[in-house]
């Protein structure tokens, strides 16, 4: 093979083993916080995470309502997939109703 | 041995501008001759070439190489008869003009996988023989033509082949490279390879070792 | 293999310095944003799972004219007859609107602050000053909520308003600690009897009443006898919260793919198919190879290499760089995607969730297509005939 060639090939498995070292790292060192996160949740014992307050159909939406935007039925359990996507009001202007 | 069978080539078949480059040729070349086919531009020299090499098939007729019916050959199949057979040196050199000489000369030998110790031997011999050896690693870009047109050879001979076919060779040289060139056929007449040369040079015309000269006009063979 | 062929592809690439370096930035970015999205949405989905089996097995509400309302405590007796149901509990909570923020909180009561969560207490909450929780006036609350208070100039204290437009004045005790930000932020929690206040609620009423099952199995035919006993009651259990997890993640991610996907490959596409297509040049190059007695195969070949090594590359730099951006800078801009509803933005770590299955996912979804893409082209141009470049 060709000089370039095998200096891919070097390249390649360095790549590799930066890679392979990364996800090692990055496993070895995650942080979980498993059994507060659990004790925390034994108490409050509701599900979701915080990550959807704007909107009380959102945050704990199995538990909250039947009755949720675009609910498909009342036997569903709230899955709209936007609910944690879409931002509709701006941190600045939280009314909902907006005043002329 | 190479046996042109009523070979006929239609260009453009059943369309307006349909052109028959060739009409109805029969021919046979022994092994080890040196053939010139001579002829105004146009009279089919090119096509008949491309038919010997099996780089396209007759649109009648049949091209018996080496008792090998190379015109009735799957495509696959006259790659490898090119690869082993032939080395075709073309009228615009076709070298890979990003590629070093070096490069452009091993690449009939790449599907092959070849030893790379014997194979840069035989580059360096090729090298030495034509002279070229200073450009080894030099880009074709940055080549004269005769330095071009003699990487073009080198690479037609790296799979030391029978038959050379070499179409207008000496259509972009000037008067020293082309009888430089001819010294190279000369050579490789002496090896005992079958060499056919396309060409309206007079140059090639008068030559002691050439054994035929055949005139070709309109598509047919004239005299031989 | 034959390393002459892999040289060749590899040299072709350098040659085209300018368009292969083009490709492999192209590639990449599109691996980075891809595969940064689906390992933040690994991450989320790792976060609720990890949590899963705390909540509680089953949950008994109450449902009129297809709302809910809260249920009257006088079912615990019915439901504790139930075989199998070990304790029912009832609880209340809700959610209280701060006007002034435009923020929901979620307000939790738990019995009182006496010494059975103590131990708790102590693993989940900063600094618990005990002698000041079991006075029973006063709140713990997550971290959000607290910020959004001093925000608002309420410092230790905050003054809840009731339905009868009387303020309640409530102190904060603690705040929840920052690892169960992305759980607590916001959340409060206080002692049932002032939220049974807060929000007016009937004495013998709760939100809902959580069972406690000895055995799992019989779960899902407790609660279909629930549902017989109490027509009038939704009842979730713990494999409906999961599910219901799935889904989301299932719809997010998916719609995520489908989106980044469908975009990024027409904009690859085109162009490619613009910038690439195949070049006079590249026609040319090919037909000289076939003409030195290249079979397709061969030719196909070191296209497939070439591109090979360009995807393979892209997808090793842009994983990497993806996993960095999450996991080590914590995705800046693109978690707002998802936690974009929020008005508290909770501030936590994203855990690291490695998950093969998305990869391959990645692998497969954009390794073939590109190498289709600079092969098919290819395939076209070396079937033509061998002698054009005689022309
Ligand atoms: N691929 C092709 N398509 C159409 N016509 C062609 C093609 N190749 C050659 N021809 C025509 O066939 C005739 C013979 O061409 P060629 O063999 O190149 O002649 P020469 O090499 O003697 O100059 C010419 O008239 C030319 O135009
Ligand atoms: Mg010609």
């Amino acid at each position: 093979m060709n000089k370039l060639g095998k200096y891919f090939l070097v390249l390649l498995f360095v790549l590799l083993g930066l890679f392979a070292i990364e996800t090692l790292y990055m496993y070895t060192t995650a942080k979980h916080h498993k059994t507060i996160k659990n004790e925390f949740v034994k108490i409050v014992g509701l599900p979701d995470l915080a990550i959807s307050n704007g909107a009380n159909f959102i945050r704990h939406r199995s538990y909250s309502d039947t009755f949720s935007l675009f609910s498909n039925g009342p036997e569903l359990l709230e899955y709209f997939p936007s609910t944690f996507t879409y931002n509709f009001a701006k941190k600045n202007n939280p009314a909902r109703i907006q005043t002329p | 041995m190479i046996e042109c069978k009523n070979i006929t080539k239609v260009f453009n078949q059943n369309k307006r501008n349909e052109q028959t480059a060739l009409k109805n040729i029969n021919l046979e070349i022994k092994s080890g001759e040196l053939v010139v086919l001579k002829g105004a531009s146009g009279s089919g020299k090119s096509t008949l070439l491309s038919l010997i090499a099996a780089l396209s098939k007759p649109t009648i007729g049949e091209m018996v190489v080496d008792d090998k019916r190379v015109s009735k050959m799957p495509d696959n199949f006259t790659a490898m008869f090119r690869r082993q057979n032939i080395g075709f040196i073309f009228q615009k050199y076709n070298l890979i003009s990003t590629l070093s000489s070096y490069e452009n000369i091993i690449l009939p030998t790449i599907p092959s996988n070849p030893d790379e110790i014997e194979l840069d031997k035989r580059v360096d011999e090729l090298l030495k023989m034509f002279d070229i050896t200073s450009k080894k690693e030099s880009h074709i870009k940055n080549l004269s033509g005769g330095e071009q047109q003699r990487v073009a050879i080198a690479r037609a001979l790296i799979n030391n082949p029978k038959i050379i076919i070499a179409d207008e060779p000496t259509a972009n040289l000037d008067e020293k490279l082309s009888l430089e060139f001819i010294d190279i056929i000369k050579e490789l007449k002496q090896q005992k390879r079958t060499i056919i040369i396309a060409t309206h040079d007079p140059l090639f015309f008068n030559l002691d070792f050439v054994d035929r000269v055949i005139e070709m006009k309109d598509g047919q063979i004239l005299c031989s | 293999m034959n390393h002459f062929l892999i040289g060749f592809a590899i040299s072709s690439l350098f040659r085209r310095g300018a368009k292969s370096f083009f490709t492999i930035f192209i590639f990449t970015s599109l691996i980075f944003l891809l595969s940064s999205i689906l390992f933040i949405s690994n991450s989320i989905k790792e976060e609720l799972f990890i949590t899963l089996k705390s909540l509680p097995q089953i949950t008994v509400q109450k449902l009129q004219a297809g709302r809910h309302t809260n249920i009257e405590i006088s079912k615990i007796d019915k439901l504790l007859k139930l075989n199998g149901v070990q304790s029912a509990i009832p609880r209340i909570w809700g959610y209280y609107y701060f006007e002034k923020a435009g923020v929901n909180f979620s307000i939790v009561g738990i019995d009182s602050f006496d010494k059975q969560y103590k131990k708790s207490f102590e693993a989940i909450v900063k600094d618990v000053d005990f002698d000041e929780l079991y006075k029973n006036n006063s709140m713990i609350v997550g971290e959000g909520v607290d910020k959004v208070l001093r925000e608002n100039y309420y410092q230790g204290v905050f003054n809840f308003i009731k339905p009868d437009g009387e303020l309640k004045k409530i102190k904060i005790a603690s705040t929840f600690k920052s690892a169960t930000a992305l759980e607590s932020n916001d959340i409060i929690l206080m002692p049932k009897d002032l939220v049974l206040e807060i929000f007016g609620m009937n004495k013998n009423e709760v939100t809902d009443i959580v069972l406690e099952i000895a055995n799992p199995e019989e779960i899902p035919t407790i609660a279909k006898k629930i549902k017989n006993l109490f027509p009038d009651s939704k009842v979730i259990t713990n494999s409906d919260l999961r599910v219901s997890y799935q889904n989301i993640f299932d719809y997010k991610s998916g719609m995520f793919l489908a989106l980044f996907i469908i975009s990024a490959f027409t904009f690859f596409m085109i162009v490619y198919d613009k910038a690439s297509g195949l070049s006079s040049e590249e026609k040319r190059e090919i037909g000289i190879l076939k003409a030195l007695g290249w079979k397709i195969d061969d030719v196909l070949k070191a296209k497939f290499y070439e591109a090979f090594v360009v995807s393979f590359i892209s997808f090793l730099v842009g994983v990497m760089l993806a996993l960095f951006f999450v996991y080590t800078l914590q995705a800046p801009l693109l978690k707002d995607i998802f936690i974009g509803y929020s008005r508290l933005k909770p501030v936590f770590d994203l855990p690291f969730a490695f998950d093969f299955q998305t990869l391959f996912l990645l692998f497969f979804l954009t390794i073939p297509i590109y190498i289709a893409a600079i092969i098919i082209p290819s395939w076209r141009v070396a079937s033509m005939n061998a002698d054009e470049v005689m022309r």
